[in-house]
Parts: C-alpha cells; sequence; structure tokens
C-alpha cells in the first residue's frame, strides 16, 4: 500500500467512566471523527497492561492510544497516572526497537468532552498518517 | 405567542419614548426585514448560571461541563443517571430548565432509585478481581496498588480479593508482574482477542 492513501488503524483504549463515554457523547451530539480509530472498552485505563499495548503493535496498529479520565478525576481515584506511567514505558521501548514512540500515547478528558473526543481521533489519525505505516503492520508486507 | 428569531451580531434596540412608550426594533433574518414595534412590557430572560459545587461533586465523582452543569451518563438511554451506579440528578445543577421540566425529571430520579431500594438484595456485576493461588507470590504489589485497599494477605498465604468490596477497575491485574489477579470480563485473553480480531485476516477478507 502506498502512503497516498494510506489508511491507518488505530487502537484506543478507552475508559468506561470518561473517554469512552466522551465518545459516546460525540456521537449522540453527531461529530464526525475518522473510522480509522477503533474504540476497545476498559473498566478504568489502570486496567491496561503494557502487553495489550505492545500486543497491539504487534498485531500491526499503525498507533495506539490510551484515553482516561482527567488526571486527578479518575473514576477509581489514580488509574489514569498508572495508564500514563505504563504508555510512557511502551514509548521507550519502541523507541529502543526502532519504532517511533509517537505512535502510542495516553490523553485525559472528561465524559463531558465529546467535541474533544473526536478532536483527538483527528488529532492522532493525522499524526499517524503523517508518519505513514508501521513498520510492524501489515502495509508494507 | 409569536416568535421571532435575530442575529446575535444585530441584538434588537429597545427606546424609551417618554412621548410614544417603549420601542422594540430587531432585524427578522427570516423576513429579511426589520419589524418594529411598541409593547406594553419587555421581560428579560435573566441567565442561570450554576453554584459552585465543584468540591461537592468532586466528592461524588460527577462529572460537569465546560459551563459547570451535571452531565448525566446518556442524554436518551439514562437521562436521571450519573455513570457510577445509584446516584441521580434532578433540576437546574444538570442545565437550566423550567420548573415542569425539573419536577418530571425528579420524578424519573425517584423512581430510578426506587429501582434500587424496592429491593430486598441486589446483584452486582461481575467485574471483579480474583487471585489465582497458585501463582501469588506474596509481593504485596496488589495490596499497594489498590486504590480501595481490598486486596489483604492474611494466614491465607496469599492474596485475597473480597469480590463484594472490590470496585473492579483492574489496576491490580494489570500491575501484579505473576499475572496471578484475573479481572472478570476483562481478562488479558479477552483484551487480547480484541485487538486481534481487528487486525485478523479473516476479518477483512
Amino acid at each position: 500500500m502506498t502512503t497516498d492513501n494510506f489508511e491507518p488503524q488505530i487502537v484506543a483504549f478507552c475508559c468506561k467512566y470518561c473517554a469512552y463515554a466522551a465518545a459516546d457523547l460525540a456521537g449522540s451530539m453527531r461529530l464526525s471523527y475518522p473510522p480509522n480509530v477503533k474504540v476497545i472498552q476498559l473498566p478504568c485505563t489502570g486496567r491496561v497492561d503494557i502487553l495489550h499495548l505492545l500486543k497491539a503493535v504487534e498485531d500491526g496498529a499503525d498507533g495506539v492510544y490510551v484515553a482516561g479520565c482527567l488526571e486527578g478525576e479518575c473514576h477509581f481515584l489514580k488509574g489514569n497516572l498508572r495508564a500514563r506511567k505504563k504508555v510512557n514505558y511502551v514509548k521507550k521501548t519502541l523507541e529502543e526497537i526502532g519504532i517511533e514512540p509517537e505512535r502510542v500515547e495516553m490523553f485525559n478528558l472528561s465524559s463531558a468532552m465529546g467535541s474533544r473526543f473526536a478532536e483527538i481521533a483527528n488529532e492522532m489519525t493525522q499524526r499517524i498518517k503523517d508518519l505513514g505505516p508501521s513498520p510492524v503492520g501489515t502495509h508494507n508486507v | 405567542m409569536v416568535f421571532i428569531r435575530f442575529d446575535e451580531s444585530k441584538p434588537p434596540e429597545l427606546i424609551l419614548d417618554d412621548a410614544q412608550g417603549l420601542s422594540l426594533t430587531v432585524a427578522d433574518p427570516i423576513l429579511g426585514r426589520t419589524l418594529n414595534m411598541q409593547p406594553d412590557l419587555v421581560v428579560l430572560a435573566s441567565a442561570v448560571i450554576p453554584n459552585e459545587n465543584k468540591a461537592l461533586f468532586d466528592l461524588f465523582k460527577v462529572p460537569i461541563n465546560a459551563e459547570g452543569f451535571l452531565v448525566e451518563a446518556h442524554s436518551k438511554l439514562r437521562p436521571v443517571d450519573f455513570s457510577s451506579e445509584g446516584i441521580f440528578m434532578a433540576g437546574l445543577a444538570h442545565y437550566p430548565k423550567s420548573l415542569d421540566e425539573s419536577i418530571a425529571q425528579a420524578q424519573a430520579a425517584v423512581s430510578r432509585a426506587m429501582t434500587i431500594l424496592s429491593k430486598e438484595a441486589i446483584w452486582v456485576g461481575g467485574v471483579v478481581a480474583t487471585v489465582d493461588a497458585s501463582r501469588c507470590a506474596v509481593c504485596l504489589t496488589c495490596v499497594r496498588a489498590c486504590p480501595y485497599g481490598v486486596p489483604h494477605i492474611r494466614e491465607e498465604g496469599h492474596a485475597v480479593i473480597e469480590p463484594a468490596e472490590c470496585h473492579g477497575c483492574g489496576v491490580c491485574a494489570s500491575e501484579c508482574p505473576g499475572k496471578a489477579i484475573t479481572l472478570q470480563h476483562f481478562t488479558d485473553r479477552q483484551i487480547i482477542a480484541k485487538t486481534d480480531a481487528l487486525f485478523c485476516e479473516c476479518a477483512t477478507a
């Protein structure tokens, strides 16, 4: 696949209380965001394991992001802070093996921020389009 | 009752003339004309601004929007619920509304609360963490990681998580270095299966 019509595959791990609710709100607000983003619901971003992020990259995701509650407002107190640490760890790991760390990101938003959810999806899709297909992905095969 | 729209850049103009009384001029964008009328009385709709309740809202972990009004779990499917179970809302804290609407919403909130109060016992969700005792190394990671202090290690010789106390966030499951803890319904296998399914050739073929 050439980069001209490159449509990235992005996995978004969203917490049930904020990011997933914001995605729901974005839908009821009739906001449009790129279909490249595939949402996986988690009870809390604290449930995100380094393994899940790496596995998504290994499976061929061009971008992966974790979206949780605003810092200090996590429904489960500190899950989002733990998730941020793990995202940072994965970024470092990817850099070491020669994959752009920007492919993995952590975002924070509240359940009332439907438009922010769409904005993040746009932002991430644009970022990955600029980076091009993941070297791990099936696009290059 | 006649409603007249106006453009925000061209607000209605009200002039008080001692001889003729009130004179209201407004540009109607639909008619494309300027209307003039002599009303007997002009009543302004005053702004409704939410109270500074952030400390209280933080305590209950209920979300507010950019204006400071409460946000329901779902505007259509769960209009008086919060995403946190067992907390309901009604009235102006939600958004500016008439008294009728506040009362209807209060009745809705009461009936939602009654669905819980009318029961002798309630079933709670199965999203709780369980410990595989044979894998537990008694490292205390879960004890430290749990935001609610639920896991404990006593004479059993391994971590114990009481299902009725577990809030189901899954922090312990992802922190456990020995992978001894599983969060029901959000197991590693289930989460990985979801990403696998997204990229599986057979799914797109």
